[in-house]
């Protein structure tokens, strides 16, 4: 049964100093992206006090956390290594595989969480100063959905670079600079125009429901995005279950 | 015999060096500038001329190719970062600290090798965004000048400076993947959600505002590049001075 081991990983992450440094990191990033959008309503371009597409860029701040949340998994993933506990995790559930997998169902359970605080935070905030309306719409409902599925999709992502990588410096380092300075820097050159729809961060936004030019279809940015953890997965799991850890 | 207490800087720099040249790491971080650099400059020849990209022989095309030579500055910094916290990572701190008590004066040296290091990767990448613009000509020898020059230098600065402010946060945080990612989250978000915050102005004081001031950024935003080049120093020796003094006091068994 997987279920007593990822209960394990829940138990696991909740008592981890790093998983509430980086859910206070995400809460006061997204505190400050929305202090940012309130600063600017009534500014030049800014949405206007009440309108729908101010309620929308308060909830734009949650994906602030998509940062953390990646990181989360990648910790999650190679913190047994970091800290030299992996001999006695894999001592004690031989089936290596499934550690792997029941630290990526608990990072997937946590995100839910992450998200709907993500969400609401921002909004309440816009609540409170008056900046929106309180209304439980099915938009709300939409929003918070689409934010669950793509932090559950940046969590196994970061989940399955620890899983590939292992060295846990390596694996937080690697998809900072991949996210936040490759893909960015591809799309600003049109010889690279066309490449940036087929990398994880482009395939991303349209699960999340995003368009951009060029942008691929819903089912082939997923169908993509799959592929792409199931390379992660793959060579994580080959490092992962070929490994020695004496 | 010498007492290991006396042995001199010289001596602790050249085996920092070693250390250095010994482990894959830093040569793997070196690779990334190299590639950093290069890609981003190739490219820009090839867009040249397209979708509103400067032409090859402008101003324009020549700035961007050389404006390249900066972007290794982050790995300088992670460098900076993993000398200090390699040697708590793999417990060889101890070992260190017994044969060299004064701590401040490995910390020192450690200082001067990872700025050496940097200045050399810097040299090194402006050369690979020359060797990419020179015969494309995107960098022209005709139009070179003084103001151009002082950008290419305020550029392979960047990296020395870099490399010491990681050395100063690794001494700081100790734990290398919080080492390592803290710098670069500010860098490449934070920093700029915080200062939107702030009053206008203050921008200019970021790293990332100082630091277009050190390359001479032509924007009439950024502070002159001599104040620039000593706030960006400052804030490097600033956080030297706090991680060397938390170091000092660390029970390192």
């Amino acid at each position: 049964m997987i279920t007593p081991l990822v209960g394990a990983e829940l138990r696991q992450l909740r008592k981890t100093p790093a998983t509430w440094g980086l859910l206070a990191a995400a809460l006061l990033l997204c505190l400050a992206w929305t202090a940012m959008v309130l600063a600017g309503v009534g500014g030049i371009e800014s949405p206007p006090r009440g309108s729908m597409r101010l309620r929308d860029a308060l909830f734009g701040a949650s994906s602030i956390g998509c940062l953390p949340v990646l990181l989360l998994g990648v910790l999650a993933m190679t913190g047994e290594f970091h800290y030299r506990t992996a001999t006695f995790a894999f001592l004690a559930v031989p089936v290596r595989s499934r550690v792997v997998a029941a630290k990526t169902v608990a990072c997937l359970l946590l995100t839910p969480l992450i998200a709907v605080a993500l969400v609401m935070v921002p909004y309440a905030t816009g609540v409170i100063t008056g900046a929106v309306e309180l209304t439980l719409d099915r938009h709300l409902v939409a929003v918070c959905l689409r934010v669950v599925l793509v932090f559950a999709c940046w969590a196994v992502v970061g989940a399955g670079i620890g899983a590939a990588v292992g060295n846990q410096t390596v694996a937080v380092v690697l998809p900072l600079l991949w996210f936040g300075v490759v893909e960015q820097m591809s799309g600003a050159y049109a010889f690279l125009q066309g490449l940036q729809a087929w990398l994880p961060g482009g395939l991303l936004v349209v699960v999340g429901g995003g368009r951009y030019p060029g942008s691929l279809p819903l089912w082939a940015a997923a169908a993509a995005f799959a592929a792409y953890l199931f390379v992660l997965f793959g060579a994580g799991l080959r490092r992962i279950t070929r490994m020695d850890v004496t | 015999m010498r007492n290991r207490s006396q042995v001199s800087l010289l001596a602790l720099v050249r085996t920092e060096l070693v250390a250095l040249g010994t482990v894959r790491g830093p040569w793997l971080l070196v690779a990334a500038t190299v590639v950093g650099t290069a890609v981003p400059a190739l490219l820009h020849v090839l867009d040249a001329g397209t979708r509103g990209a400067p032409s090859i022989g402008t101003s324009g095309a020549m700035l961007a190719v050389l404006d390249t030579a900066g972007n290794g500055s982050r790995i300088a910094l992670l460098l900076g970062v993993l000398t200090l916290t390699a040697e708590f990572r793999h417990n060889t701190v101890t070992v260190l600290f017994l044969h060299l008590p004064r701590r401040t004066r490995v910390i020192l040296a450690k200082a001067v090798t990872v700025a050496l290091v940097g200045a050399g990767v810097g040299v090194l990448d402006l050369a690979v965004a020359l060797a990419v613009g020179l015969p494309s000509g995107a960098v022209p020898w005709s139009v070179l000048n003084g103001d151009i020059a002082l950008h290419a230098l305020g550029q392979a600065l960047i990296y020395p400076v870099y490399a010491l402010l990681g050395l100063g946060v690794g001494a700081l945080l100790i734990h290398q993947p919080l080492g390592v990612v803290l710098p670069l989250a500010w860098l490449l978000v934070v920093e700029g959600l915080v200062l939107d915050l702030l009053p206008h102005g203050t921008d200019r004081w970021g790293l990332a505002g100082l630091t277009a001031a050190l390359s001479y950024a032509p924007d009439e935003l950024v502070l002159p590049i001599l104040v620039g080049g000593l706030a960006l120093a400052g804030y490097a020796v600033l956080l030297l001075s706090l991680g060397t003094a938390r170091v000092a006091r660390r029970d390192i068994t």
